[in-house]
C-alpha cells in the first residue's frame, strides 16, 4: 500500500458508507468483537441500522486490510471464536473527517431550509 | 440452520474464510439465537437475510470486488487486493459466466434442453443403477471371477444348471485338480422354532468347507467347516445377520438354541449383513451330515457344487477336466449317468440367473432415449446457432480465433449438459425407486441396488459425453463457417438448409420406432401369455402350503393322519365346496421328477431313463381344480390300497411315451430299479396338461401319485374351492390348522389367481417399463420433428412469402413443407423398421409366440407412429400457408 501523510490518507478514503462509518463510531470509544459491534450499533440506532454477519466482515477485513482498525487480545475465558476490535489512531482520524464532513453537509441542508434547526 | 450456514461458507475465497469464517460463525449462532425468542418465524427471516447476504459476500470476494452495498469501501484499500490471480481459471470462468447469460437469456430453450436431459439421464441412470447393481457388481466374496457353480444337464431334461447326487459331488472333488476348493450346497425350508414362534425358513446345507470355497468370514463366532460336516455331530448353525437381528434382536445370538426341523440347534456364527449366499433369501446354513452310504447315492438330484478356480486354470480347461472325469463317472456307473454332462457356470452367471436379458433390454432401451434426447437438443441447438451466425461472424471479424469461440460454444452445451445432468440424477433417484418397486419380487440382488458412486460417475461421463455429442457439431459449425457471408447477409438469415438436421429428425425418427416396436413385440408377447390357458381354473381356489416338521412327524402314518384330519375339517368350513392337497401347486414351480420307468418297455442298464416330474394328491385334486380327465378315469379314495396302485399322468407324458396309441393300462414305477418311490402301478387314466413352472413353458409333464401311495409325503399345498373371494378363507383355514397342531406353521397363503399372475409379473414388468421409455422416445421424436419444421418455416419466411405474392396458393404452399417433412418421417420409419427386424432377434428369447419381425406389430406401431408425426408436420405446414406476403416483404 502506498504511504501516504495519515491526513491525506483519511482525506482519501471519504465519504464512508453507513456500516463503515458506524463501526468505527463504535470501536471510538472501547474495544469489541463482532456480535457486539451489531448490537451497539442497532441499539444507537434504535435498529434503523442492522448489520448482517455477511455486511460486518466485509467491512472489518477492508477496515482491517487499510489499518483502521486493529485485532486486539482478550481474556482467555472468552468465547475462543470471538476477536476484539480496536480502532487505531488512522481510524479515529478518519471518523473525526467524516463526522466533519456529514456535518458541513448538515449546514448546507440547514440553509436550504431542508430541515430545521441552527445553520 | 447452523450447518447450512457453515456450508455456505465454503463459497466464500479460502483466505476470508481461514480469517473469518469460524467468527462469522458465531456471530449467526448469537444472532439466530436473540431471533428465535421473538419466534420461529422471526428466526428463520434472519437465517434467510443473512444466507442472502453471505451468497453476495462470497459472490464479490471471489471476483475481487465489493458488492455495491460495501463498493465505497473499496477506496479503504486501494489498490484493490484480488483473491485471484489465475489467467487460465479466470477465463475458462469467463466462458462459464457467459455460457450461463445466455442460457437466463434464452429460457425456452434451455429449459427444453434441460428437461430432456433430466428425463433422458433419469431414466438411464434408474437403469444403470439396476443392471450394476445386479448384473456387473461383485459379489461380496473375495476374486468372486474365480468362484463356479457346478450342476450336471441330462440330455432330454431342462436345460440350465441341473443339481448333480452327492455320489458325482464326491466325485468330482477327489478327481478334479483345476480347483483350489470345492464344496456343495443344496436349498432346504424346514420350520424354525424359539419360543412360541414357528415360521417356515429358506437354508442352506453346507456340504464340506462351504465357507472356505466363498473366503468369507463370521461378523460373530465362526464359520463352518469341513470339520464340521460328519455325522453324527451336535446340532450346529451360522446364522445370516438380518435373521438374527429378527429372531434375537440386539441379544448375543452365538451360543443361543433353535429348533429347525424339530431339531435342536446351537447357533454357532453369524454372518456380516452383505454375506448372501445362493441368494439373500437364504438365512441359515446348517452341516449336510450325509450318512456314508448316502455319499454314494447316484439318483438323487438335489445338490449343486460350488468351486473356487486356481488362479491358472481358465474356465475352459476347467470345463474340459469336468468332462474327463465325467466320462470316468459314466463309465462307472452307465445307468445313472449315462446322458449326463458336467456344467460350469460362473458364480455370478448362476445368481443372476435368467435377469440378464431383460435388464440389458431395458439399458439398451434408455441408451436409445438418451440417443434421442441428444438428437433433439444438438437440433435445438443448431436451431439456436444459425440465429447467432451473424453475433459469431461479428466477434470473429474483431479478432477473436475460431479455437476460442469453438471453446465458447462448446462450454455453453457442456453447461447445460451438467445442469442437465444434476437434475437427471435427481430423476433417477426418483425413478429407482419406482422402478424396484415396479420390478418382478423375485429380481435377483435387487436388495443391494443404490445409486452409488460408481453409477453417479458412470452418469456424470455420460452427461458430459452427451454435452461434447450435441455441442460440437453446432459449435464446429459457428465458429468455421463462412462468416463472412453472415455479416454481408444482414439481420435476414439465409434459408440455407442444412443437412445434418434432416439426418438428426431422420435419427430420431428410426430410433423411436425400434423402441416402440420393441415395446409392442413384448405387448403382443404379454397379451400372447395372458391368453395361455394354465390348464386349471384358478378363480375361485384359495391355496396354502403346510410343512410338517419331519423329526416330530417321522412316521409316515402320522404324516397321512394330519394331513387327511386337516382336509376333513377343512372340508366342512362353510363355504368351502372341496378341499384337496398336492405336493406341488401348478406354476409354482417344477416341483420334484423321477425317473419315469415303462415295465413293458425296459431300458438296457447302460441307458438312463428319462426324468418326469410327479405330485402327490389327493384324489379330488383333479375335481378341485378343474383339470379334465380326457382318458381312463381320475383318482379315487380306494386308489393306494394294497393291491390298488395306480397313477394318473398327464396328456403330455402318454404323448411322449406312448405316442399314438392308449397309456391307459400300462404299468410303470418311479425311481432307479433297486430305489422306487412306490412298486410298480397302472395308468389308470389320462388328464389334461397342467401349466408346472411358468405359462411360457413348452411342455407339461406329470405323473400324479395317489396319497395314499407315497403316505410320507411330509408337506403339501392345500387348495379349496370356494364361491366366495378365496382370501377370506384365509383366517378359517388357519384357525383349523392351528387346532390340529399349533406346532405346524402355515405359509405362502395366497389365492391360485394370484400364482399365475405372479409369474406374469416379469413380462409385465418389461412391457410397462419399455412402453414408458418408447413414450417418452415417440414424444421426443414427434417434438424433434415438430421444432425443425417449425424453424424451418420461420427461416422461409421470405421464400414463402414471395412464393404467395406470385401467386402460389396456400395448398401448394403447405405441400411444400409437408413434403419435406413427410420424407424425412418416411426415411427414418424405414429404417426403423429395418434396424428393430435386426435388433429383435436379440431379445427374441423374451418373445413368446411372436416372431421378431411380427408383420401386424410392425404395421401397428408404424401407422401410430405415422399418426403423431403427421401431426407434427401439419402444424408448422399450416403455420406456412399463414404468412403474410406483405407484412414479411416490408420487413426486408
Amino acid at each position: 500500500m502506498p504511504d501516504y501523510p495519515r491526513r491525506d490518507r483519511a482525506e482519501r478514503l471519504l465519504p464512508l458508507t453507513e456500516p463503515v462509518f458506524h463501526i468505527l463510531l463504535s470501536l471510538s470509544d472501547q474495544d469489541l468483537h463482532g456480535y457486539a459491534i451489531i448490537q451497539d450499533i442497532r441499539a444507537r440506532t434504535g435498529g434503523d441500522v442492522d448489520l448482517t454477519a455477511s455486511t460486518l466482515y466485509a467491512a472489518i477485513k477492508r477496515l482491517l486490510e487499510g489499518q483502521l482498525i486493529k485485532e486486539v487480545r482478550r481474556a482467555a475465558a472468552d468465547d475462543p471464536r470471538r476477536r476484539y476490535y480496536q480502532i487505531t489512531a488512522l481510524g479515529l482520524e478518519v471518523a473525526r473527517r467524516e463526522t466533519a464532513r456529514l456535518e458541513r453537509t448538515l449546514r448546507l441542508a440547514r440553509q436550504k431550509r431542508l430541515i430545521s434547526g441552527k445553520a | 440452520m447452523m450447518r447450512i450456514y457453515r456450508l455456505a461458507l465454503f463459497l466464500l475465497p479460502r483466505a476470508v474464510r481461514e480469517r473469518h469464517g469460524a467468527e462469522m460463525a458465531a456471530v449467526f449462532e448469537q444472532l439466530i439465537v436473540e431471533e428465535r425468542q421473538k419466534g420461529r418465524r422471526a428466526a428463520a427471516r434472519a437465517a434467510q437475510r443473512e444466507l442472502a447476504s453471505l451468497l453476495c459476500f462470497a459472490w464479490h470476494a471471489r471476483r475481487g470486488r465489493l458488492p455495491r452495498a460495501h463498493r465505497d469501501e473499496s477506496r479503504l484499500t486501494w489498490p484493490t487486493t484480488a483473491e485471484r490471480s489465475h489467467p487460465m481459471r479466470d477465463l475458462l470462468f469467463q466462458d462459464v459466466r457467459y455460457a450461463a447469460r445466455l442460457l437466463v437469456r434464452t429460457p425456452g430453450v434451455t429449459a427444453a434442453c434441460v428437461v430432456t436431459m433430466a428425463m433422458a439421464i433419469g431414466a438411464n441412470t434408474a437403469v444403470f443403477s439396476l443392471v450394476h447393481g445386479v448384473l456387473l457388481r461383485p459379489l461380496p466374496f473375495p476374486n468372486e471371477d474365480r468362484l463356479v457353480v457346478l450342476g450336471q444337464y441330462t440330455a432330454g431334461d431342462e436345460v440350465g444348471v441341473s443339481s448333480t447326487t452327492p455320489g458325482n459331488f464326491f466325485d468330482w472333488q477327489a478327481r478334479t485338480t483345476a480347483f483350489e476348493a470345492m464344496a456343495a450346497f443344496a436349498s432346504t425350508q424346514r420350520i424354525v422354532e424359539r419360543g412360541d414362534r414357528a415360521e417356515r425358513v429358506l437354508g442352506a446345507l453346507s456340504v464340506g468347507s462351504l465357507f472356505e470355497v466363498l473366503q468369507r468370514t463370521a461378523a460373530e463366532g465362526r464359520v463352518l467347516t469341513a470339520a464340521d460336516d460328519v455325522a453324527g455331530g451336535p446340532g450346529i448353525v451360522v446364522l445370516a445377520g438380518g435373521f438374527a437381528r429378527q429372531w434375537f434382536g440386539d441379544a448375543q445370538a452365538v451360543g443361543q438354541l433353535l429348533r429347525i426341523g424339530g431339531v435342536p440347534y446351537t447357533v454357532v456364527g453369524v454372518m456380516p449383513a452383505d454375506f448372501a449366499f445362493p441368494d439373500y433369501d437364504t438365512q441359515y446354513w446348517i452341516p449336510a451330515r450325509f450318512d456314508a452310504e448316502f455319499r454314494q447315492n447316484r439318483d438323487q438330484f438335489f445338490l449343486r457344487g460350488v468351486a473356487r478356480r486356481s488362479s491358472g486354470a481358465d474356465l475352459d480347461q476347467v470345463l474340459a477336466q469336468m468332462h474327463g472325469v465325467m466320462d470316468g463317472i459314466r463309465r462307472e456307473h452307465p445307468q445313472a449317468t449315462a446322458n449326463a454332462t458336467a456344467t460350469v457356470v460362473p458364480l455370478r452367471m448362476f445368481v443372476v440367473d435368467d435377469a440378464g436379458p431383460r435388464l440389458w433390454m431395458l439399458l439398451g432401451g434408455v441408451v436409445l432415449v438418451l440417443v434421442i434426447a441428444c438428437a433433439n437438443i444438438a437440433n435445438l441447438l443448431l436451431a439456436r446457432s444459425t440465429i447467432r451466425r451473424r453475433e459469431m461472424a461479428v466477434r470473429q471479424a474483431l479478432g477473436a480465433r475460431s479455437t476460442r469461440l469453438f471453446r465458447q460454444m462448446l462450454t455453453e452445451s457442456l453447461l447445460l449438459a451438467a445442469i442437465g445432468g444434476a437434475a437427471g440424477i435427481a430423476v433417477g433417484h426418483v425413478l429407482l425407486s419406482a422402478l424396484l418397486g415396479w420390478m418382478p419380487t423375485d429380481l435377483p440382488r435387487a436388495e443391494g441396488v443404490s445409486l452409488d458412486a460408481m453409477v453417479l460417475g458412470v452418469t456424470a461421463l455420460v452427461a458430459l459425453a452427451c454435452g461434447v455429442a450435441f455441442g460440437t457439431w453446432p459449435a464446429l459449425q459457428l465458429s468455421h463457417g463462412q462468416m463472412t457471408d453472415a455479416v454481408r447477409s444482414g439481420a435476414r438469415e439465409t434459408g440455407r438448409r442444412d443437412p445434418v438436421r434432416s439426418v438428426l429428425v431422420v435419427v430420431q425418427v428410426a430410433l423411436s420406432l425400434t423402441l416402440l416396436a420393441g415395446a409392442g413385440l413384448l405387448t403382443r408377447s404379454l397379451t400372447n401369455l395372458m391368453d395361455v390357458r394354465p390348464g386349471f381354473e384358478p378363480a375361485g381356489v384359495l391355496s396354502f402350503t403346510v410343512s410338517l416338521p419331519t423329526a416330530v412327524y417321522r412316521e409316515p402314518d402320522a404324516r397321512y393322519a394330519f394331513f387327511t384330519r386337516a382336509l376333513d375339517r377343512l372340508q366342512a368350513l362353510p363355504g368351502v365346496m372341496s378341499a384337496d392337497a398336492s405336493s406341488t401347486l401348478p406354476v409354482a414351480g417344477r416341483g420334484v421328477g423321477a425317473w419315469f420307468n415303462q415295465l413293458d418297455r425296459p431300458l438296457p442298464p447302460t441307458q438312463t431313463p428319462p426324468a418326469v416330474p410327479y405330485r402327490v394328491i389327493t384324489p379330488g385334486y383333479f375335481t378341485t381344480l378343474g383339470i379334465p380327465v380326457l382318458e381312463g378315469r381320475g383318482l379315487t379314495e380306494e386308489d393306494g390300497l394294497p393291491g390298488r396302485r395306480a397313477v394318473v399322468i398327464s396328456q403330455a407324458v402318454a404323448r411322449r411315451f406312448w405316442p399314438g396309441e392308449s397309456a391307459v393300462g400300462a404299468s410303470i414305477y418311479l425311481g432307479a430299479p433297486d430305489n422306487r418311490l412306490f412298486p410298480d402301478a397302472e395308468i389308470v387314466g389320462v388328464v389334461g396338461d397342467v401349466k408346472q413352472t411358468a405359462l411360457d413353458e413348452a411342455t407339461s409333464e406329470a405323473v400324479y401319485i395317489p396319497h395314499r401311495l407315497m403316505a410320507g409325503w411330509p408337506s403339501m399345498s392345500f387348495v379349496l374351492r370356494t364361491p366366495i373371494e378365496p382370501t377370506s378363507l384365509a383366517t378359517a383355514a388357519r384357525t383349523v390348522l392351528r387346532e390340529i397342531d399349533p406346532a405346524v406353521p402355515v405359509h405362502d397363503v395366497r389365492a391360485a389367481q394370484e400364482i399365475v399372475d405372479r409369474s406374469l409379473s416379469p413380462a409385465r414388468s418389461s412391457v410397462y417399463l419399455l412402453g414408458l421409455f418408447a413414450v417418452m422416445a415417440l414424444t421426443l421424436a414427434v417434438i424433434g420433428v415438430f421444432g425443425v419444421l417449425s424453424f424451418l418455416v420461420a427461416q422461409r419466411r421470405a421464400e414463402l412469402a414471395i412464393r404467395v405474392a406470385i401467386g402460389a396458393s396456400s395448398r401448394a404452399v403447405q405441400w411444400l413443407v409437408l413434403r419435406q417433412g413427410l420424407r424425412q418421417v418416411g426415411i427414418g420409419l424405414a429404417l426403423g423398421l429395418l434396424l428393430t427386424v435386426a435388433l429383435a432377434r436379440s431379445f427374441e428369447s423374451l418373445l413368446f409366440n411372436v416372431a421378431p419381425a411380427d408383420p401386424l406389430t410392425l404395421t401397428a406401431v408404424s401407422l401410430l407412429f405415422a399418426a403423431a408425426a403427421a401431426l407434427a408436420v401439419w402444424i408448422p405446414s399450416r403455420r406456412a400457408t399463414r404468412v403474410d406476403p406483405s407484412a414479411v416483404l416490408r420487413e426486408g
